[in-house]
């Protein structure tokens, strides 16, 4: 609703939190949790994402063939009763090679972004900690290595590390690690500015007593969103990167190389390329819609 | 104005030189011995060394590093591909102009779609545009750029038979790689420009701008837009980013003859000199891109320009306090 | 010559919490040459009152629920939901804004835009309703620039590089630059410095003389009102408490509400030790009682108070008041209620 923030709204809203304050016991953590429990789309997000996660889990039970169970009788199938999503050129059942991929994806998506938030992430809230010219020299070396775009950046490191999940993982979060630094530092550094870090350091909390106690709760709302929308990013570029062959390489069936090795034939077999991409699809729609949910619950202010 | 333009173009100085570093140690840290690219595995040792001597690989590390930098700064030399012998840089320049129009053709096609479809959006919220676009906007930050390009590939070239699957002959050619990467960044946009109009309209000064008796599209169109679209050109950088560095992917699927398809043929091949021309050539577009892009800011919001000027302003004081003193 | 007239105004927000009620049965009229002052805490209706003139209400939340409002005896509001829907009113109300009416924001920083020139910003409204050439208005805005005290060479600046005042300058500028009928004031002075405050109402208060404009100046600081207004409406609530020329409002409030505020205020002549402060919140507009509004807040509040509301009562000529301990006074005097004898005024 385009609705202007009148002072007589205001007044409303100061009223009301009032009223609630003494009644009910509400942290902005359940505060939050209301807000995007009330959010269909975000619900549906995150309930996606918990049974792509059981999927990875649990792929050896749901799978109805091993992934690299070459059937050559049946190369190339569309779906059928046999073969729900049809089968590849080597005759591998797609369905199971969807589920495994599951287990290369999810993983490899959270770990490089944990890791590129672990050391983005510190390094931005010494910056912004610090400020001056420890903030000045780390976003200095942040902007010289973000000269690069990251999806060349990973490119350029997957083809110096050579192919392998673990470089992959290095290849993300080192590309990614400078623009998470920067959401690290920015939301320290707007925290930083309210007058009740203000009103901390007046009563004399240590500087690590206010990182810790004031400033990364509150920043944590915002780094919790971009961690959402990060990983997002970085299941895309898993799939890309393995899509041109620097990353998963056969036969293990990530979503990406699948689609790669599934190229070669469009035209005898189009199916080959749309679950695979249908998965990647699913799974980045969900965290987005998910990291769309948290990003309203924690800050009503942006509806 | 033309200060900060100055001190910006200093600034890359450093950048250039970081990228360099970066490129540089990822060549070092390569697994495998370069000489057995040019001369093969099985070269007898003498012929091996004497490639090596060539190639400077026996001289430390620090001096290599800033024989490289030397000569890529002074004479441009990025040295030759394994591959064909040739000059990097002048197999890497008659591919860029693809690159270049790939990337800016589709930018302004998605622009084209993006702003109107934003504005609308933002001025009719939660009508059945807004959810359109915003669904539109949120699938496309969903969809993997290469499967959407691989399905309309499928389906336009392959299936229809409407346009050329692959290459770029003439115009027809252009079309669908164009549209599919912009339309595949028509979301993203719209979906910052929206937000930033929502922001906009709120504003105090369109309040003023309707009290004056002002009429609806000029008060978001002129009053409006320009405020918004200040998020929208930072978006437009790092869309132009995404761009290039994603030309690898876009260029080898409709086998465009671009910087892109050129590093990944050289990927494939080992030829690493090509791989860290390319990546140095996308490097430099992006950052000229990023500071046309800072300009334009100034352009578009005055308090900016002035804040550089008051900047220098208080430099100046504090030097004469200091000589004063 | 009465300039604006609103008459028995209800103004609901309709959020998704629920209804608020922001004004409520509001009757006020101003005639041309003169300032009426528009009083009360945040929160009582008075910025949705000037909103509500000018046509500019939130939507779709803010709704006129009943009453109307005369600008140039042209009734502004659209009262029926179907019509509003169809913006029946829209094109009339942008005819009469910035022609017949001008507003002036609460704060100076943000009304301006940031990308636009100062002098363009002016010249725009000109544009829009002088009938006059592009060379025509630039000149016409270029004195105005100079009436309210700001060089005509500034003209092609932008707004950040003046300060607050000078900026709330520009804004009265563009306000009257078409010389409106009627001035809407929404705490011009809140915003800016005690020192700078002076300035502006004394350039306010001259080019209204100068105009003969019907200025409605809302204002939370009394000190404004003795300043510059002829008469002073008290607002709480979204109601009026009380009502009447400056002097009686200052010399005889009788509004156990208006007597708090003047509690409430510093004064140099008389030798307090604490100010007094007006206990409790104003009551919730979403939840407003059937019963007096002001009653859990009033220190004269007695049984008949929770048992209904008071009307609004003339109790000497021009001066009214909403409270049933005054009313029971005037009971025997006279027994009309207050909105007719405001209107037949």
């Amino acid at each position: 609703m385009a609705k202007l923030y009148t002072p007589a709204m205001a007044a409303i809203d100061r009223k009301r939190a009032k009223h609630k304050g003494p009644v009910k016991q509400s942290t902005p953590a359940r505060e939050a949790w209301k807000r995007l429990k009330r959010n269909r789309l975000a619900i549906v997000g995150m309930v996606i994402l918990i049974l792509l996660i059981l999927t990875a889990v649990f792929a050896d039970v749901l799978a109805p063939y091993e992934f690299d169970e070459q059937m050559l009788k049946e190369r190339n199938q569309t779906p059928s009763r046999a073969h729900l999503m049809g089968t590849d050129n080597y005759g591998r059942d797609i369905l199971s090679r969807v589920i495994f991929g599951a287990r290369i994806s999810l993983p490899i998506g959270f770990l490089s972004v944990i890791i590129a938030f672990a050391v983005g992430g510190t390094l931005g809230a010494i910056a912004a900690f610090n400020g001056g010219k420890v903030d000045n020299y780390i976003m200095r070396i942040m902007d010289i290595f973000q000269s690069i775009p990251p999806m060349l950046m990973a490119i350029a490191i997957a083809a110096s590390l050579g192919n392998g999940a673990v470089n992959l993982v290095l290849a993300i979060s080192i590309s990614t690690m400078p623009a998470r630094s920067r959401i690290v530092r920015a939301a320290i550094l707007t925290v930083k500015q309210n007058d009740y870090i203000e009103s901390a350091r007046a009563m004399g909390a240590s500087s690590r007593r206010q990182l810790i106690k004031y400033m990364l709760p509150n920043a944590i709302g915002t780094i919790l969103t971009s961690f959402t929308f990060s990983v997002a990013t970085a299941i895309l570029t898993v799939s890309s990167l393995s899509y041109i062959g620097l990353g998963i390489t056969a036969p293990t069936p990530e979503w990406g190389s699948m689609l790669s090795a599934g190229k070669e034939f469009m035209r005898q077999a189009p199916h080959v390329l749309i679950f695979p991409g249908l998965m990647i699809m699913i799974t980045v729609l969900a965290l987005n819609l998910f990291g769309d949910g948290l990003r309203d619950a924690l800050d009503p202010r942006l509806q | 104005m033309l200060k900060y333009i100055i001190k910006r173009l200093i600034w890359m100085i450093p950048v250039i030189l970081g990228v360099l570093c970066i490129v540089f140690i990822l060549s070092e840290i390569t697994p495998g011995d370069p000489v057995d690219a040019v001369v093969g595995y099985d070269a007898p040792a003498e012929v091996r060394e004497a490639m090596k001597e060539e190639m400077g690989l026996n001289k430390p590390v620090i001096v290599r590093f800033i024989i490289y930098v030397w000569k890529i700064v002074t004479r441009g030399d990025l040295g030759k591909s394994y591959a064909s012998g040739q000059p990097v840089l002048k197999e890497l320049l008659a591919r860029f102009p693809n690159t270049l129009i790939l990337t800016f053709a589709s930018i302004i096609v998605a622009l084209i779609i993006a702003i109107p479809l934003g504005l609308i959006s933002a001025v009719k919220q939660y009508s059945i545009i807004d959810n359109a676009s915003m669904a539109l906007a949120l699938f496309g930050v969903s969809i993997p750029q290469f499967w959407f390009a691989l399905l309309t590939l499928l389906v336009f070239a392959v299936k229809l038979k409407w346009l050329p699957a692959s290459g770029i002959e003439g115009f027809s050619g252009w079309v669908l790689p164009v549209a599919m990467i912009g339309i595949a960044n028509v979301g993203n946009l719209a979906r910052t420009t929206r937000s930033s109009m929502l922001e906009v309209v709120r504003q105090d000064y369109i309040r003023t701008a309707r009290a004056k008796g002002q009429n609806e599209v000029v008060v978001i169109v002129i009053h409006g837009l320009r405020n918004a679209l200040i998020p929208v050109i930072a978006n437009v950088g790092n869309t132009i980013g995404v761009s290039l560095g994603g030309a690898i992917i876009a260029e080898s699927i409709f086998s465009i003859s671009g910087v892109g398809k050129y590093m990944l043929d050289s990927i494939n091949q080992r030829n690493w000199p090509s791989v860290q021309g390319g990546i140095i050539l996308l490097a430099l577009a992006f950052s000229i891109t990023m500071l046309i892009m800072d300009l334009l800011y100034t352009l578009i919001d005055p308090r900016l320009k002035s804040e550089f000027r008051s900047k220098n302003r208080i430099k100046v004081k504090k030097k004469t306090t200091r000589e004063a003193a | 010559m009465t300039a604006l007239e609103i008459k028995n105004l209800v103004v609901h927000y309709e959020t998704p919490e629920g209804v608020a009620e922001a004004v409520n049965n509001v009757s006020l009229s101003i005639s041309s040459g003169e300032t009426l002052g528009l009083v009360g805490e945040t929160g009582a209706g008075k910025t949705t009152i000037a909103l509500t003139i000018m046509g500019l209400l939130p939507r779709p939340a803010g709704r006129v629920i009943k009453g109307e409002i005369l600008v140039n005896g042209e009734n502004v509001v659209e009262t029926s939901r179907r019509k509003r829907k169809l913006h029946s009113k829209d094109k009339m109300l942008r005819k009469l804004r910035g022609s017949s009416m001008g507003m002036i924001f609460q704060d100076p920083m943000s009304a301006l835009n940031p990308v636009m020139r100062v002098g363009d910003q002016i010249t725009e409204v000109i544009r829009l309703h002088g009938n006059m050439s592009r060379s025509q208005s630039v000149k016409r805005a270029k004195e105005m620039m100079e009436l309210v005290g700001i060089s005509s060479v500034r003209y092609n600046d932008y707004p950040h590089e003046f300060s607050g005042g000078m900026k709330q300058r520009i804004v009265i500028a563009m306000a009257l630059a078409c010389n409106p009928g009627v001035l809407i004031a929404d705490e011009p002075t809140t915003a800016l410095d005690v020192t700078i405050q002076a300035q502006v109402l004394e350039l306010m208060n001259e080019l209204k003389r100068k105009f003969n404009t019907a200025l409605l100046m809302i204002t939370h600081d009394l000190g404004v009102v003795a300043d510059i207004c002829d008469k002073c409406a008290v607002l709480y609530a979204g109601e009026i408490m009380e009502y009447g020329t400056v002097e009686h409002i200052f010399n005889n409030p009788r509004h156990p509400y208006t007597l708090a505020l003047f509690n409430a205020l510093p004064s140099l002549d008389k030798d307090v030790e604490r100010l007094k402060s007006i206990s409790g919140l104003m009551s919730d507009n979403m939840n407003l009682p059937t019963y007096c509004t002001f009653y859990e807040r009033c220190d004269k509040r007695c049984q008949r108070c929770s048992e209904g509301d008071p009307v609004l009562t003339q109790i000497e000529p021009g001066h009214f008041v909403k409270c049933f301990h005054l009313a029971q006074e005037q009971e025997d005097k006279a027994n009309t209620p207050a909105s007719e004898v405001l209107l037949n005024e």
